[in-house]
């Protein structure tokens, strides 16, 4: 076959099953952008590089498969960093691929040129250079298979445009069977129902026990795997962020969200336990407060794909290696056969643990965010999906949100990357197009990306935007009221623009509430749009996100107020 | 209180990785004996506090395991 290195590349990322690509063209990506539209691939171009590696990202999070980003060389590749660093944290697999300046540039710093490999190698899970383009069909089969494969994360593959021009002949395969070999599968199977039995026997041993789901769950896809299992064992559970939509929300031994901003119960919970089930979570500071303390007196059954994550923050008692798919089916085998306590007197005393979450605080007759959330939770549809941005308005809504699914909660959790809200938005909906999306974003984090409103415009992607105005970075805010003796140096935003004015600047419709009494129907009209819209939530400024537990303290020292 | 490790790599491409991962850790390379023959082999020697090691460790063990999927 006559061809040349972009075609090659996208014949390559067509046998691969990829059909959707975010990106933005620039000098050294121009033969890749050429031979586009002769491909099945639809491209989404968007604003700035980063909402590319956020929106494939979120595609990835939100589907399971493969998230692609394409960008030029140089400025356009450092603009997809913290995409990627952003897809790493929460092992997202994601391909970036970038355009790199002709071989012979290369070193002299030439325009646009920039070492990519370099810059990325700590944000990725594998990257390569290519410059010739005979080798572009093996980098992208061995980027997208580590990329899936094990611990997902992000690749990327950093092309020559001289390799993207190159005329060659290509006879050889596109895409081969990705499968990893197994080796020694039975060892390993022997070793997984020993290590279940073990875990099993542990749990059945406690007084105490907990189950902590984090986002290996969402990975795996084993909700349903999942929810017998907690049933079956009868334990107490609660979830990390990524793991939120795990757990059947309404399960009575469901305690929601612990860490920082977890929920009371699920923090006394998990510190009163004597056992702890952590199933593809990795013992983030978020979670465990102060790491000295955590779990000191439990006996910790930890599970998790990635074997450099055993120990790595917690000792663990008893480790298991593998698919949480394998994990859940044999600790379930060994379960059915077990003699399990009840744990009443357990789940009696967590019962009691249990406790609302603060309630809004009020201030003249301006808006709470908290009451927006309540409502907006309350009034969304069952597979909804929620994109939020970084700071208070995250916690709230991951403390507030009720989900079927860990796929339709979409959020930065380890980096914590504001702007991911907006751009994560346009990935999900291109993803699930009959599904409604709705992007939760501070006054803040919006202002970071909103260009991707084009982005929305352009495609008529019907997303809906909450934008929580409380005029501050209202996460630092609250650290500096609560923790730097009130002082606020540069987190007030009193100057923001009219975010109404703006979505129309764009041809998107909006609405501006203010009012307690306006909240229910101005959400209505935004939840029964057609059409992409903006709902501006002007809301008063002090507003604190609680519980709370201070930074390297133990998980049970909640702050509930604000300390007179 | 430092601690003292031993890593023995048969792979140049992995070096770069591994003294990255150093520069996070807060670890030091007090070492690197390289042997640049036929078959490639180094032994770098590192130190660092216990729980920075523990974290290199980890680090490195993945980079190595993605490292070697990577070649394989």
């Amino acid at each position: 076959m006559e061809t040349t290195g972009s075609r090659l590349l996208l014949s390559a990322l067509e046998a691969h099953g990829i059909d959707a690509v975010f990106g933005y063209p620039g000098g050294a990506i121009m033969p890749f952008y050429d031979a586009l539209p002769q491909s099945g691939l639809t491209h989404y171009l968007v604003r700035h590089e980063q909402g590319a590696a956020f929106a494939a990202g979120a595609y990835a999070r939100t589907t399971g498969r493969l998230g692609v980003c394409v960008a030029t060389s140089g400025p356009g590749a450092t603009n997809l960093v913290t995409g990627l660093l952003d897809a790493m944290m929460d092992s997202a697999p994601v391909l970036a691929i970038t355009g790199q300046v002709r071989s012979a540039l290369m070193g002299t710093d030439g325009f646009q040129e920039a070492d990519v490999v370099g810059i990325t190698s700590s944000c990725t899970k594998h990257n390569a250079l290519v410059s010739r383009a005979v080798e572009i069909p093996v980098a992208i089969e061995r980027a997208i298979r580590i990329a899936t494969s094990g611990r997902p994360g992000p690749v990327l593959v950093d092309i020559t445009t001289d390799a993207l021009k190159e005329r060659l002949t290509w006879e050889g395969p596109l895409c081969q069977a990705a499968e990893r070999p197994r080796v020694s599968q039975d060892t390993h199977d022997v070793d997984l129902k020993v290590q279940a039995t073990e875990a099993i026997a542990a749990l059945a041993r406690a007084e105490r026990p907990v189950i902590i789901v984090g986002g290996g769950t969402r990975i795996a896809n084993v909700i349903q795997e999942f929810r017998r299992f907690a049933a079956l064992i009868g334990a107490p559970v609660v979830a990390t962020i990524t793991g939120l939509g795990t757990a059947d929300p309404g399960d009575s031994r469901y305690l929601g969200m612990f860490g920082m901003h977890g929920h009371k119960g699920a923090n006394l919970a998990v510190t009163r336990a004597d056992c702890m089930l952590a199933l593809g979570m990795r013992f983030d500071d978020r979670v465990t407060g102060d790491v000295g303390k955590f779990g000191r007196n439990a006996t910790i059954i930890h599970c998790d794909i990635d074997p450099t994550e055993i120990g790595k923050i917690i000792p663990v008692d008893v480790p298991i290696v593998g698919d949480l798919h394998e994990t859940i089916a044999a600790l379930t085998q060994v379960a059915e056969v077990a003699t399990m306590p009840s744990y009443e007197s357990w789940l009696a005393e967590v019962a009691m643990l249990r406790r609302p979450l603060p309630p809004a605080r009020h201030e003249n007759d301006e808006l709470s965010a908290t009451d927006v959330l309540d409502a907006l939770s309350a009034m969304m549809e069952p597979g909804t999906v929620v994109t939020t941005d970084v700071g208070q308005h995250q916690m709230w809504m991951a403390q507030r949100v009720r989900l079927e699914s860990s796929r339709d909660f979409l959020t930065s959790a380890g980096l914590g990357a504001m702007g991911f809200g907006l751009p994560a938005a346009v990935g999900a909906q291109v993803a699930r197009p009959n599904d409604p999306v709705i992007a939760v974003v501070g006054d803040g984090g919006f202002q970071m990306t909103m260009h991707e409103l084009a982005t929305i415009r352009r495609y008529e992607l019907p997303v809906k935007i909450v934008v929580i105005d409380n005029r501050h970075l209202g996460m630092v805010r609250q650290w500096q009221e609560l923790f730097y003796e009130r002082r606020i140096v540069a987190t007030d935003l009193y100057d923001n623009p009219e975010f109404c004015t703006l979505a129309s600047a764009y041809g998107i419709r909006s609405a501006r509430v203010e009012r307690a009494e306006d909240l229910h129907r101005a959400l209505s009209e935004m939840l029964e749009s057609d059409s992409a819209y903006l709902l501006h939530c002007a809301c008063f400024p002090t507003e604190n996100c609680f519980p709370m537990v201070p930074a390297g303290r133990h998980i049970d020292e909640m702050l509930e107020r604000t300390p007179a | 209180m430092s601690e003292r490790l031993e890593l023995p790599l048969h792979d140049q491409r992995a070096l770069a990785k591994v003294l990255t991962a150093l520069t996070r850790t807060g670890c030091t390379a007090t070492s690197v004996r390289a042997n640049f023959g036929d078959n490639y082999s180094a032994v770098i020697t590192i130190e660092g506090a216990p729980l920075n090691l523990r974290r290199l460790t980890a680090m490195i063990s993945r980079l190595i395991s993605t490292h070697q999927e990577e070649y394989r």
